[in-house]
């Protein structure tokens, strides 16, 4: 690339010491290979890059999408087995005690105690339905991260 | 000049990569090991066999998880302890996918429980 910028400095040598000029007929070769250089390296520079960048937020979005999934079912897991949990306490205080606000109590216990908030508590006979909202460990901006779930527990009808 | 950035821009790809399925994996073993203790918590508040029941969250939690059993009063604690991911390793994060259910104990006549 310097010999190309001495040869278009029409042999004056501004840009580079008269030594390392060729003998003219190379230095027209070495002009022309200079430019073809300097023109392709620039071209392939910008597009690994360009390519590089797009890869990269690609992955990113697909994780982010990924994370997002995960995140939800997180939540849920939290939510179902908290939900599972609090009701079978719910059944087992109901049918122990008899008293529904007791049974709604013993869910709401165990239901805080994994991490869910009871959200709606009744009894039906020896039934008891529950529906708790638990939140994802993690959150992610612009994903919401609680999720509700709702379980019933009752005697088994085969017994 | 092109192989140069390649050399630059490929271990950068390989390295976000490396994160994005590090995050993902921390991320399902979390809900493995959640599934696994509130399914051995629910079998051992319905009064099945403590083997049984930590035989079936060995079985669904992540390789190499440790499960904890804690009985206090009338409540029963499953944890559920994944090893540390590789990415935690190499980047020295403390940070472990666990899971973690408590039940009340029932310890007489068998209930049924399921979604409604």
């Amino acid at each position: 690339m310097s010999r190309g910028l001495a040869a278009a400095a029409d042999g004056r040598c501004s840009f580079v010491p008269c030594h390392v000029r060729a003998p003219a007929g190379q230095e027209r070769l070495a002009d022309h290979g200079g430019l073809r250089d300097a023109g392709g390296a620039a071209g392939e520079r910008g597009g690994v890059s360009v390519v590089a960048a797009a890869l990269v937020a690609a992955l990113v979005l697909l994780t982010g999408g990924c994370l997002a999934v995960v995140c939800a079912a997180e939540a849920g897991r939290r939510a179902s087995g908290a939900a599972d949990l609090a009701a079978l306490a719910g059944a087992v205080e109901l049918r122990t005690g008899g008293d529904p606000s007791a049974a709604c109590a013993a869910a709401a216990r165990i239901a805080t105690a994994n991490g869910a908030r009871l959200q709606h508590c009744t009894t039906d006979a020896a039934d008891v339905k529950v529906r708790c909202e638990a939140s994802s460990r993690w959150s992610l901006p612009g994903v919401r991260r609680s999720a509700v779930r709702s379980a019933r527990a009752g005697p088994d009808p085969a017994s | 000049m092109a192989t140069a950035e390649l050399a630059v821009v490929l271990p950068t790809l390989l390295l976000v990569l490396a994160l994005c399925l590090g995050a993902l994996d921390l991320g399902l073993d979390t809900v493995r090991s959640l599934g696994a203790a509130g399914a051995a918590a629910r079998s051992l508040a319905r009064g099945d066999a403590p083997a049984a029941a930590l035989a079936a969250a060995h079985r669904s939690a992540p390789a190499g998880a440790t499960v904890s059993v804690t009985t206090s009063g009338d409540d029963v604690r499953v944890v559920v302890r994944c090893p540390r991911g590789w990415l935690a390793r190499a980047l020295q994060l403390q940070v472990v996918p666990s899971g973690s259910a408590v039940a009340a104990r029932e310890d007489s006549g068998p209930t049924t429980g399921q979604p409604p």
